[in-house]
């Protein structure tokens, strides 16, 4: 079936947008591909009309109804598809329909102080900090899901109800709750009924499975293979393309979702492995096809507690099928552990250095540590969600938001507005960390009032039905629902901050090169004095370089961001820090002026926990050791490191040989989560010069995929050094 | 006790088994025309200027004691005559323009260097001896293998073989792996290509051999030079007669002239086409018809 698929790929990858028209990655919904049947529902504008008129009548109720009611309408007038190319169906009114007439209204009822708008204000625009409300970071309870099937959820909430209404009548909240579950699920029912009727009127060879897939999940828990894949499927989109919430993680460990009924159907002689495999090829295509730009999350492999690998057969036909589409999204990853089986390791490493640079590895063990030091149970701890780019969650039992990025950069631009000539290096030092303190307060305090209506602004009807202690509580999952309520810090520009410090204190007190007045005049001037600047970016002193002095600085700054953790948040739980910068290292980055490491105003900041781009000067095995100086496992939601090697270093039996040793060796020092890129600079340079020769030339750019092709020019550029720099 | 060092090379993967560092230690007695490494030639520190680099800022001419440098006119220029190859004007050249190539060092300033790394040599990783040859600063490279083997690191010798036996018995205890040049098979084209008599080194392989040595071989193909089938034929025979665990192929690059002229050293390195893949694959078949383990990456 993966040479059907082959045959088809060309129409599948337009099912979402069309390949021959430009397409904007960042607004992915806002495209069609295919138009699906106009007879079946509403195109996008009226869907759009008719929602704001059915809204706008509907009474003022509690919001978990409004939003239920509102996502019955458009599953109810949702325009539907099946084609003869595809096993999977066409939802197309994709493009979040509900948020202009819920979470938009909703958001600007929050209630904050003029304290906290004025440090959101102020110190967003300096390029310090950027907040917003987050939605984006939840994985369900998949084997909630795998075990009692849409309509098993709904039956389930139905007789949590039931069994609450025993002990007196529901509060007007708790009454909401239950309404809105009841509501959303009666939809995706009714929704899926109607898809199945569709598909049975349908002649093509495919439609018959389809048709009766839909049917079966319309009536119970999926049984077969296909029937989980197309379960996965309809969650995530319609959670994350009309829910509202995107969906983190394509099942909890796809390899070990599929395992069973992969088997089960082989034993039952319900499809061919071959069939099999093709489901599975079809399933990753539709998230190719969708071509999020931040990348679709799953994860493969990991240990279970008597120390047995969930690597299977199933992992090694995924890793088979993804490397044959040669695809990146979805980005997958991959449990690892001194443990892992040599031919799972193997494959990942092989594809890895032929290109395939959409794999992250997660060091288990390592990660396992940061949920015991929160408290989480030994036996939670071991079966952790991955999820998004480099995070982690207690299986579905953690919810967490990223409303707050950190630019670490950013308050040492403050802090020597505030320094003169008579000042020594250990005071810049602690006014910076007096500058960081009012960021990591302020931002805290700020985010702490915004998500105090969390629930209220975007209730996660879909989410929390899957959840059992959301359910027991009657309260929505990702606000007080959930075991683990987090919401995340997520800070950037370490390796920036580390480098500029230091140039702070070589060039002015160690070399006396400069006054700390001239310095603050040539930044102010945006590096007017060129070889000074030359000077700054040629110091040793770099993180990235397994340099002491650097390195010690590094951990000082962590040590204190990570103290930050375990705060009090407003949903009941903690707050948690991953040093992932996402796309803010570039967006920060524009508003920051000129820093003592040489930076330009306006230059990107360095990215997660990895060094100023170009900077990396001494080798992979220097800034592993730098990284691990940061003690990894010490920040609870993630620590992304970006590895980059060249590709005549990872050639042949030597080439494999190392990048074990490096994984090896970085997980034994207590990393927690490593990427690489092999490149070649010229190749890059080469790629920039004739993009039309390097169509699908991929790389991995922070916590996800892009063709290069689609970086703009900066982003490339600050790529492109960082290659330059490998030795 | 110290030595002279070159430079040190992180994440060495194809200097033995593993991850390494590799440890260039100035010196050598050969003059191949193709040497990658002349900085490494010579016993002494040397100072190299790369002239695209120099952006002109003075910096050198204010830090030389010796008055070598001069910037006339924005252009700079380096009296290698007054040149004592100290480095001051290199510690401040932030341009990258000026390096010096030999620094002196004590066996316990590498060793920490090399322990650094000491995390990644799993799976037989460690510290390599490179050169130049490192046996030319006998003592200084017995002293650092046996503070490496000290530090529970693995080492490998990566030597032309040109040294007396003496030399290789003392450190035949502390070397994990000889990466051993065999550059040609006859006398004369040895000479022809490096300026020496293989016959010492050729005797000392067969010694090493004897001696229980964990052996690899490698030699740098050179076309017109060694890349012969009658000279492929004869390696193969005389390898097949002694124990070795593999033999890696070196294809000729030509990418340090630039080195050459950094040191204002006459440029022997032979612009003729590189060798391409399928002529260094059938070399390689030739070399595994002697039932040789040959690896060309």
């Amino acid at each position: 079936m993966l040479e059907q698929l082959l045959v088809d790929r060309p129409y599948l990858e337009n099912k979402y947008h069309k390949t021959t028209e430009p397409f904007n990655a960042f607004a992915r919904m806002a495209y069609h591909g295919w138009e699906g049947d106009p007879a079946t529902g509403l195109d996008d504008r009226e869907m759009a009309e008719t929602l704001k008129a059915y809204v706008d009548a509907l009474p003022d109720t509690a919001h978990p109804v409004i939003k239920a009611k509102a996502f019955a309408f458009v599953l109810d007038h949702m325009r539907i598809g099946v084609d003869p190319h595809d096993y999977f169906v066409l939802l197309y009114n994709w493009n979040r329909p509900l948020n202009g007439v819920t979470v938009s209204r909703w958001s600007a009822q929050v209630p904050m102080t003029d304290a906290s708008k004025e440090f959101i204000r102020a110190y967003s625009a300096s390029g310090d900090v950027a907040v917003w409300m987050d939605y984006d970071h939840a994985v369900p309870d998949w084997g909630a899901l795998y075990r009692l099937g849409f309509p098993g959820i709904r039956d389930r909430a139905a007789a949590f109800r039931a069994e609450r209404e025993k002990n007196g009548p529901l509060t007007e909240a708790e009454a909401a709750y239950f309404d809105g579950i009841a509501v959303t699920y009666g939809a995706i029912l009714r929704l899926l009924c109607r898809l199945r009727d569709y598909a049975a009127g349908c002649t093509f060879e495919k439609a018959p499975l389809i048709s009766d897939c839909l049917g079966s999940l319309a009536n119970g828990a999926p049984k077969t293979l296909f029937e989980r894949l197309m379960l996965i499927y309809l969650y995530f989109m319609l959670s994350e393309s009309v829910d509202s919430y995107q969906v983190r993680s394509l099942g909890s460990g796809l390899d070990r979702d599929l395992e069973r009924p992969y088997h089960d159907d082989l034993a039952a002689g319900r499809h061919t492995a071959e069939q099999l495999d093709g489901f599975i090829g079809y399933f990753l295509m539709q998230f190719s096809a969708i071509g999020n730009y931040w990348g679709q999350p799953l994860y493969l492999g990991g240990t279970y507690p008597d120390g047995k690998t969930k690597v299977s057969d199933v992992t090694m036909r995924i890793l088979e099928i993804y490397d044959a589409l040669g695809i990146f999204n979805p980005k997958i990853q991959v449990k690892y552990s001194r443990r892992a089986p040599a031919a799972y390791l193997a494959k990942i490493i092989d594809m890895i250095r032929r290109g395939h640079s959409s794999f992250v590895f997660i060091c288990e063990d390592n990660v396992r540590k940061t949920f015991l030091s929160r408290g989480i149970p030994q036996e939670r701890a071991w079966d952790f969600d991955v999820k998004g780019c480099y995070e982690f969650a207690v299986r579905a039992g953690e919810f967490s938001t990223a409303p707050f990025y950190i630019n670490l950069l950013g308050s040492l631009v403050r802090a020597l507005a505030r320094c003169n000539d008579s000042d020594i290096y250990e005071t810049v030092e602690a006014k910076y960390f007096e500058e960081l303190t009012a960021v990591f307060e302020g931002g805290i305090r700020a985010v702490n009032e915004m998500e105090g209506m969390l629930g209220a602004v975007n209730p996660s009807n879909m989410l929390s039905a899957t959840i059992t202690s959301s359910l027991e509580r009657a309260r929505d999952a990702y606000h007080d629902g959930a075991e683990y309520e987090t919401t995340v810090m997520i800070a950037g520009g370490l390796g920036s901050a580390v480098d500029a410090l230091m140039a702070v204190k070589q060039l002015v007190f160690v070399r006396h090169a400069v006054t700390l007045g001239r310095l603050k005049e040539v930044l102010a001037e945006n590096w007017s004095d060129v070889n000074l600047r030359a000077q700054a970016l040629a110091l040793p002193q770099k993180f990235g370089c397994g340099e002491p002095e650097s390195d010690a600085c590094a951990e000082k700054i962590c040590r204190f961001a990570a103290s930050y953790q375990g705060r009090p948040n407003s949903r009941g739980g903690v707050w948690k820090m991953t040093l992932h910068s996402a796309r803010q290292y570039i967006e920060l980055g524009k508003k920051t002026p000129a820093t003592p490491d040489g930076r330009l105003a306006g230059e990107e900041t360095s990215k997660n926990a990895s060094p100023t781009q170009g900077m990396d000067r001494q080798g992979v095995t220097a800034l592993i050791r730098s990284a691990l100086a940061t003690c990894p496992a010490q920040f609870t939601e993630g620590h992304g490191l970006d590895a980059m090697l060249h590709e005549t270093a990872v050639r042949g039996e030597d080439g494999m040989a190392a990048m074990k040793a490096l994984l090896c060796a970085y997980d034994a020092g207590g990393g927690t989560t490593i990427q690489f890129n092999v490149f070649n600079a010229s190749t890059l340079h080469d790629a920039q010069a004739h993009p039309g020769k390097y169509q699908n030339l991929q790389i991995r750019v922070c916590g996800w995929n892009v063709l290069f092709n689609n970086m703009c020019k900066a982003e490339q550029d600050a790529f492109i050094r960082r290659a330059e720099a490998i030795v | 006790m110290k030595g002279i060092v070159t430079d040190f090379k992180r994440f060495a993967i194809h200097d033995g088994d593993g991850i390494r560092t590799t440890v260039f230690l100035k010196g050598c007695p050969l003059r191949c025309v193709w040497c990658h490494n002349p900085e490494s030639i010579a016993p002494r520190p040397q100072l190299a200027f790369y002239a695209e680099k120099c952006v002109g800022c003075g910096a050198c001419v204010r830090a030389c004691p010796q008055v070598a440098h001069k910037l006339e006119n924005g252009v700079h220029t380096l009296d290698r005559n007054s040149c004592v190859s100290c480095g001051m004007c290199a510690e401040v050249c932030y341009a990258g323009a000026l390096h010096l190539y030999g620094k002196e060092m004590t066996v316990e300033e590498v060793i920490r260097i090399v322990a650094e790394d000491k995390i990644f040599y799993t799976n037989g990783g460690g510290m390599t001896l490179s050169g130049g040859e490192p046996t030319r600063q006998r003592d200084f490279a017995l002293a650092l293998l046996l503070a490496a083997k000290g530090e529970g690191i693995n080492t490998a010798l990566d030597t032309c073989g040109m040294t007396a036996w003496e030399t290789f018995a003392a450190m035949l205890p502390y070397v994990d792996t000889f990466l051993y040049d065999v550059k040609h098979i006859t006398e004369a084209g040895h000479l022809r290509c490096t300026g020496r008599s293989n016959w010492k080194i050729l005797d000392n392989l067969r010694r090493l051999s004897g001696a229980g040595a964990r052996v690899e071989i490698r030699m740098p193909l050179f076309p017109g030079h060694n890349d012969d089938t009658e000279t492929l034929h004869g390696v193969g025979a005389l390898l097949s007669g002694v124990r070795i665990t593999k033999m890696r192929l070196l294809p000729y690059n030509d990418c340090a002239h630039s080195k050459y002229a950094s040191l204002s050293l006459p440029d022997t390195m032979p612009k003729v086409p590189l060798p391409d893949r399928s002529h260094v694959e059938s070399c390689a078949e030739i070399l595994r018809g002697y039932g040789i383990k040959v690896i060309t990456e």
